[in-house]
């Protein structure tokens, strides 16, 4: 798959609960020996927050360093979460299904 | 001297923010309509083009990444199309403006009817693009440019009430006559056309080609706060020059004629034959400005190898888009559309796009990634901050006004 | 939040904040298109196993099906018909060409830009450079020198 078709997917838990659309993508370097490269980069979780236009002109909170002011607008957009991919159950063309947390 | 010529790339920047076609009628017809009324929007915007280019200065010379180049990085690829197509858009438009003024400037020398002149002009153009070193053709056209320094000088040989220039400066009130949203429209024309995208995108493209470094950051500052301020000043020059001698009559100076007229008044023969090479260097550096930077900003979005300092086969698609976007701006001026109108509308729209274009540069100054240690200090982030406020609130008005008023008719 | 260089085990990145959109630079320093989009393969061992970055895309039409909606997709696919494939010596189509897939493993370093131990010539990108190059610029006198 491709990393365009997990941005911006609707997240839902197996409870029908909205939690929000994948802002980005966390990897760690932990993976089998690539190439040049070393370890591979594995994908450990997602990043989701509130949908809309905010996110997408990229003022998420992950993406913002600098002054309070920015971040302060950043947050405007809303808080960001993220959920270890062990918890994704299924991957489906308009969402993802996540287990409930807790 | 040669610490002294470093400075050209800043004074051929502000050439295109402040003294190109459209800056010379604007400021010509301000200062006819409104005395020093909107001194106050052209030192804005100044200050606003100071902050920001010697933020993108900045990131050029620590980064190496020019800052069109980070548009996409930052906002994304969706986002980063929106600010391209407008941006090219609006740098296309002034393209077309600057080569239909450098022929005007010729036509004034010669009496030769401008449209013959234009595809002249635009081989002009071109051929310095795709011959000449950058270094040189700064060098060249920035202090080219600074002949119209003869401006001020016209202005202070006619010996002007500067009690009342200043005056009205101070008290910027709008004319009898005048309606409020005509007044504001003008406003947000000066502002806008001295912080256009395309001197940021050319002040940083130009910085990593005359590769800057770490060590070149004094260099960065004094490019900026001498060359954007320079470029202030002969459009104050101009526009005291108008109110001067066009206000008291009531004439408005609508083509490059009438704005030398002063000129020719308070400095005869030597003074018209100056401004007129003035002019010709200012638009002509303007014309290579916003040439290069729709090159610029279209290689840079796609990550294709860009810029002067390679030989042009080794940037093959750059030196395309800079090709074909002069032909089809001759072409289009042949249509005989009006220089002035085109470079209005264009100057007016781009106040509409700024906040797209300032956002990505404020973001990446910060951005220890980018910068390291030398991320913006707090009075930039304050000053860039407050400009970036200003500019979402002039992008809101931009278009309503410009209905509102027909076009500051 | 990034190391420059080599491969410290363990760091941790966000795959659309420092990989995507980001310039890719070749073993020489050429600029070399962007990363239009990351391929992430599922391994096929366990269910829902971490996905791994197996490739960088790059040109081909891949930004054009990643913005999306029937122009994107128009675009894409016109991308992939009316670009030139590269020939080989002979001038017959080369099924070596490259398809816009860059192997993560010839990554070797992940700073603001993404350096890869590639000659940019080989890559996808480079495929229009080469093809506007024939057909244009070559065409100028000048074009092979740098400015006097």
């Amino acid at each position: 798959m491709k990393l365009s078709e997990l941005l911006g997917k609707p997240v839902v838990d197996d409870q029908g609960r909205d939690l929000g659309v994948v802002h980005d993508v966390a990897a760690t370097q932990d993976g089998p020996i690539t190439g040049a490269f070393g370890a591979a980069l594995q994908v450990d979780a997602l990043v989701v927050g509130a949908s809309g236009l905010w996110a997408r002109i990229g003022f998420s909170q992950a993406h913002i360093a600098g002054p309070g002011i920015l971040r302060g607008v950043a947050r405007l957009g809303g808080r960001t979460d993220e959920i270890a991919w062990d918890r994704v159950v299924r991957i489906d063309g308009d969402r993802i299904t996540v287990r409930a947390a807790g | 001297m040669k610490r002294f010529l470093g400075i050209t790339l800043g004074v051929l920047t502000a050439m295109g923010g402040f003294v190109d076609i459209g800056d010379i009628v604007a400021n010509a017809q301000t200062g006819a309509r409104f005395r020093m009324a909107l001194a106050w929007a052209v030192v804005l915007g100044v200050v606003g083009i100071c902050v920001f280019a010697e933020m993108a200065g900045r990131v050029a010379a620590v980064s190496q990444r020019p800052v069109f180049d980070l548009v996409r990085e930052r906002l994304g690829a969706g986002v980063g199309l929106a600010n391209l197509l407008a941006s090219f858009f609006i740098t296309f438009l002034t393209l077309t403006a600057e080569i239909a003024g450098v022929a005007l400037a010729l036509q004034l020398a010669t009496d030769v009817h401008y449209l013959l002149w234009l595809p002249l002009c635009g081989l002009l153009v071109w051929l310095v693009i795709w011959r000449v070193r950058f270094e040189s053709m700064e060098r060249i056209f920035g202090l080219l440019g600074l002949v119209l320094i003869v401006l001020a000088v016209a202005l202070w040989r006619l010996e002007p009430d500067w009690g009342g220039l200043v005056d009205s400066a101070r008290h910027p009130a709008v004319p009898l006559g005048e309606g409020r949203p005509t007044y504001f429209y003008y406003a947000i024309a000066l502002f806008g056309a001295a912080m256009t995208p395309y001197e940021v995108f050319f002040f940083s493209s130009g910085a990593v080609e005359e590769r800057w470094s770490r060590r070149d950051l004094i260099l960065n500052k004094a490019n900026v706060f001498i060359g954007f301020p320079l470029g202030g000043m002969l459009s104050l020059a101009l526009m005291g020059l108008t109110a001067t001698v066009f206000a008291p009559v009531g004439i408005g100076p609508d083509h490059l004629s009438t704005v030398a007229l002063p000129v020719s008044v308070a400095l005869g023969k030597v003074g018209l034959a100056l401004v007129i090479v003035g002019f010709f260097a200012a638009t002509f550096g303007a014309a290579l400005e916003t040439g290069l930077s729709a090159g610029y900003t279209v290689s840079q979005y796609f990550g294709w190898p860009w810029g002067k300092r390679f030989a042009p086969r080794e940037a093959s698609r750059f030196h395309v888009v800079v090709l074909v976007s002069i032909l089809v701006a001759v072409l289009f001026g042949l249509t005989a559309v009006d220089p002035i109108k085109v470079t209005e509308y264009s100057i007016v729209l781009s106040a509409a796009a700024l906040p797209l274009t300032y956002v990505p540069i404020l973001l990446v100054a910060n951005d220890p990634d980018y910068m390291g240690d030398l991320v913006n200090r707090r009075l930039s982030n304050v000053l860039g901050t407050v400009y970036l406020v200003l500019l979402v609130l002039v992008a809101l008005v931009t278009i309503p006004l410009m209905v509102v008023t027909k076009a500051g008719a | 939040m990034t190391d420059p260089g080599g491969a410290p085990a363990g760091r941790r990145l966000l795959l659309g904040r420092q990989l995507l959109d980001h310039q890719i630079v070749d073993q020489d320093g050429r600029l070399a298109g962007k990363v239009d989009d990351v391929e992430l393969t599922l391994p096929e061992d366990r269910d829902h196993g971490r996905p791994v970055v197996t490739a960088l895309l790059s040109g081909r039409g891949a930004l054009a099906s990643r913005l999306g909606g029937p122009l994107g997709r128009l675009a894409s696919v016109l991308s992939r018909r009316i670009l030139p494939d590269p020939c080989d010596a002979d001038g017959d189509a080369d099924p070596d060409a490259p398809d816009g897939r860059i192997w993560f493993g010839d990554v070797t370093d992940l700073g603001n830009h993404v350096t890869v131990a590639v000659d940019a010539a080989d890559l996808a990108t480079d495929a229009v450079e080469q093809a506007v190059r024939r057909t244009f610029v070559d065409r100028i006198p000048g074009a092979k020198e740098p400015g006097a």
